[in-house]
């Protein structure tokens, strides 16, 4: 009998090698969980969900962009300082 | 249903039903109380997230016993997250007769016999995520249950809303 793995396989079907693949953590997972992170604050936060539907949906996907791209860029700022911390200002400071 | 406007916005307040049901479920609070857009788009957000970290990291993202800590920050998904982790450890996990029936993750090589104890051969019922993908799985969900703490707050304390504004 073969392993149950209803979730781990599906992954591995789609993309393969995408558990060891940087791109798929770093950009996929990112961007992925940058987008319902801000549906979700978004949708707590944003005032009036009055008026027509279609309306509605484009403003606040607006508002979802912006907070998505405001989330990548940071991460990735994060992850430029951490970059520069550890592989240029640390050997400065405690040449090895 | 109409939506809510800033006329009919939910005053001020303590809203204990809407505050219950948004923990129940994330974004029943808020449906409860009128605002069923709103209420839906939390649902998408943090059920998204929620499931997203088990397609990631499979069901061994949400683990009470091996986990603790994280589950703490899984829990305020409501009945979705206590759901796969009763799934987890009744059906996913096995008595360990070797160990004083501790219940465990099954290693490669084992399997569950008819009595849910631990035997060897065969294979076992799921594949644990390891290292970065059990990571990712952990952190979105524990995501999830974070947001959702939010929002059963937003529910739980309406805001009054001005129009236009993204509060």
């Amino acid at each position: 009998m073969l392993a149950y793995t209803p979730f781990i396989d599906p992954i591995s079907t789609l993309w393969p090698g995408a558990y060891h693949s940087a791109l798929f953590v770093n950009v996929f997972c990112l961007v992925w969980v940058s987008v319902l992170t801000s549906v979700a604050y978004k949708a707590v936060r944003w005032s009036d969900f009055s008026g027509p539907l279609g309306d509605v949906l484009a403003a606040f996907a607006r508002q979802v962009l912006i907070m998505t791209v405001q989330i990548v860029l940071g991460v990735w700022a994060l992850g430029l300082l951490i970059h520069l911390l550890v592989q240029h200002i640390v050997p400065l400071i405690a040449p090895i | 249903m109409p939506e809510s406007t800033s006329s009919q916005a939910p005053t001020n307040g303590f809203d204990p039903v809407a505050g219950l049901l948004a923990l129940l479920l994330p974004g029943l609070g808020h449906a409860i109380q009128g605002q069923v857009r709103r209420g839906v788009l939390v649902g998408v957000g943090v059920l998204g997230l929620f499931f997203s970290g088990l397609f990631i990291g499979g069901i061994d993202s949400v683990d009470q016993k091996e986990d603790p800590l994280w589950f703490i920050a899984q829990a305020p998904v409501g009945v979705m997250a206590f759901g796969v982790n009763h799934v987890h450890q009744s059906f996913y996990k096995g008595t360990d007769p070797n160990r004083n029936g501790m219940r465990r993750t099954l290693f490669p090589g084992e399997s569950l016999d008819a009595n849910g104890r631990i035997v060897q051969g065969g294979n076992p019922p799921m594949q644990r995520s390891l290292a970065r993908v059990h990571e990712m799985g952990i952190l979105l969900t524990a995501v999830a249950g974070l947001l959702n703490v939010i929002a059963i707050i937003d529910a739980l304390f309406p805001p009054r809303r001005r129009p236009g504004r993204t509060a």
